[in-house]
């Protein structure tokens, strides 16, 4: 299964790379494309469709000191 | 007979706690005083106040099994150390502004409690009571099960925590909200 | 921090149980099998940092008490109850320390591959672990464990571990039904010793 996942919100850009990059190699789910930026978060994984799910509500809830205002889930 | 209760009260939960392991039926009326005093059973004529003399009580009324009523030198020391706790336990979770450090306010209780139950276990048995469980106990488990509150670090109480284990397993057991389930 | 610490004793982990340990603030859960076999690992699940120590076992596994996730003895996640029907990837693991159970007491090593030499051997039952409010130097002077944290006396073991700064669990085991007590009894005595020295010395 293949998701894309965006987020809106107030980033620090290397704490969620880092978190991100971290839980998908937990949940065994492969990134095949990531932008971060300060303000916005996008993300195009590969993957089953459960741990998919565990991946965006991590990321969601996210590292410390990021706040997402804004959700976006596509496929 | 009534209970006035606070749910979240130490020592209100004692009370909650040896009626439903005695197998006691005991309606309960939140009341806000009870925060403040602590449990008072409403009878027909009487009103007692406090756990240890609610739980005695409790222990005189028919079918309930004599063995509850062992131990009564521990059942002083058991109260005491209900209400010292009860009082810690109310400041720090009343307080306006975290208190810090507050696992030391409990640590010389919980090393008494410790040393006895390890001085019990010695002689095979895991209740300050006796061989069975008793109002000690029904006292002692809200002091250590809520120890959690002042953030007592258990790994430093195998005792407590073998007592802990034992006590969960009682038929009747009940929890209340900081207080896990048994699974 | 190398070799192997006591950390608790056997009888305080029964079967089918888990129980938390602190090495030098190193956090970690232990738990026993209904096949007797110990465990000891960091005390976090890698779901959402909750302590391991406070779940339960079920099916052989130890399961979180957040939301379930079962660790089977391996240390992989074998079932996620929100989604039972996934196979769980092996990436989702907790991590495992080496343990040995030795003379009544269970032994952690943060090495992976610790000799083995430097344990006690022999059929020892524990007594009890107390706490003792002193730093671990004080207390390993003041029983003569120059080199090591523990030290066979007569009929009985101590052995020592730092819990945290300022903290020493001191552990006792007996060969002997019948030296039980009075190993437990040298132990309290030692730990009010320990403890008054320090008081008088902080007045």
């Amino acid at each position: 299964m293949v998701r894309e996942i965006r987020f809106e919100g107030r980033f620090d850009p290397e704490l969620f790379r880092d978190f991100a990059i971290a839980r998908a190699r937990l949940l065994a789910v492969e990134i095949t494309d990531m932008s971060v930026s300060d303000h916005c978060f996008s993300v195009r994984l590969v993957g089953e469709e459960a741990l998919l799910g565990m991946f965006e509500m991590a990321c969601l809830l996210g590292p410390a000191g990021c706040i997402v205002t804004g959700t976006e889930s596509l496929g | 007979m009534r209970l006035r209760d606070w749910a979240l009260d130490d020592r209100c939960y004692a009370v909650r706690l040896g009626a439903s392991l005695m197998g006691v039926k005991l309606p309960t009326v939140t009341d806000d005083s009870a925060l403040e005093s602590g449990p008072a059973l409403e009878l027909v004529d009487d009103v007692l106040h406090g756990s240890l003399d609610i739980l005695k009580r409790l222990v005189t009324l028919p079918d309930v099994l004599q063995e509850w009523n062992s131990g009564t030198d521990a059942m002083t020391w058991a109260a005491n150390a209900l209400d010292s706790f009860s009082i810690m336990r109310r400041t720090v979770m009343l307080a306006s502004l975290p208190v810090e450090n507050p696992a030391q306010l409990a640590m010389p209780l919980m090393g008494e409690i410790e040393d006895r139950l390890a001085e019990n276990r010695l002689d095979g048995r895991c209740w300050v009571s006796g061989d069975h469980p008793g109002v000690a106990d029904i006292m002692l488990f809200p002091v250590v099960a809520l120890s959690q509150d002042l953030e007592v670090p258990l790994d430093l109480y195998p005792a407590v925590r073998n007592f802990m284990r034992h006590f969960k397993a009682l038929p009747g057991f009940i929890t209340m909200p900081g207080v896990p389930e048994c699974h | 921090m190398t070799g192997w610490f006591p950390v608790a004793l056997t009888m305080d982990v029964p079967a089918g149980t888990a129980a938390p340990a602190r090495l030098s603030g190193k956090e970690i859960a232990l738990w026993r099998g209904v096949d007797g076999e110990i465990h000891a690992w960091e005390d976090r699940c890698p779901h959402r940092g909750m302590r391991l120590s406070f779940g339960f076992v079920r099916n052989g596994n130890l399961a979180c008490l957040y939301h379930g996730w079962q660790f089977g003895a391996d240390s992989t996640c074998r079932h996620i109850p929100a989604h039972p029907e996934l196979r769980v990837p092996g990436t989702i693991r907790a991590t495992a320390y080496q343990v040995q159970e030795r003379c009544g007491m269970i032994w952690v090593s943060l090495d992976e591959t610790p000799s083995l030499s430097h344990l006690p051997e022999g059929e020892a039952s524990g007594v009890r672990s107390l706490l003792v409010q002193v730093p671990l130097q004080t207390a390993r002077t003041s029983l003569n464990m120059e080199a090591s944290n523990w030290k066979q006396q007569d009929n009985c073991l101590f052995a020592v571990h730092e819990p945290a700064v300022g903290l020493t669990m001191l552990h006792v085991a007996s060969w002997t039904v019948a030296g039980q007590r009075e190993a437990a009894r040298q132990a309290v005595q030692l730990r009010d010793r320990l403890e008054a020295i320090k008081e008088t010395v902080l007045a």
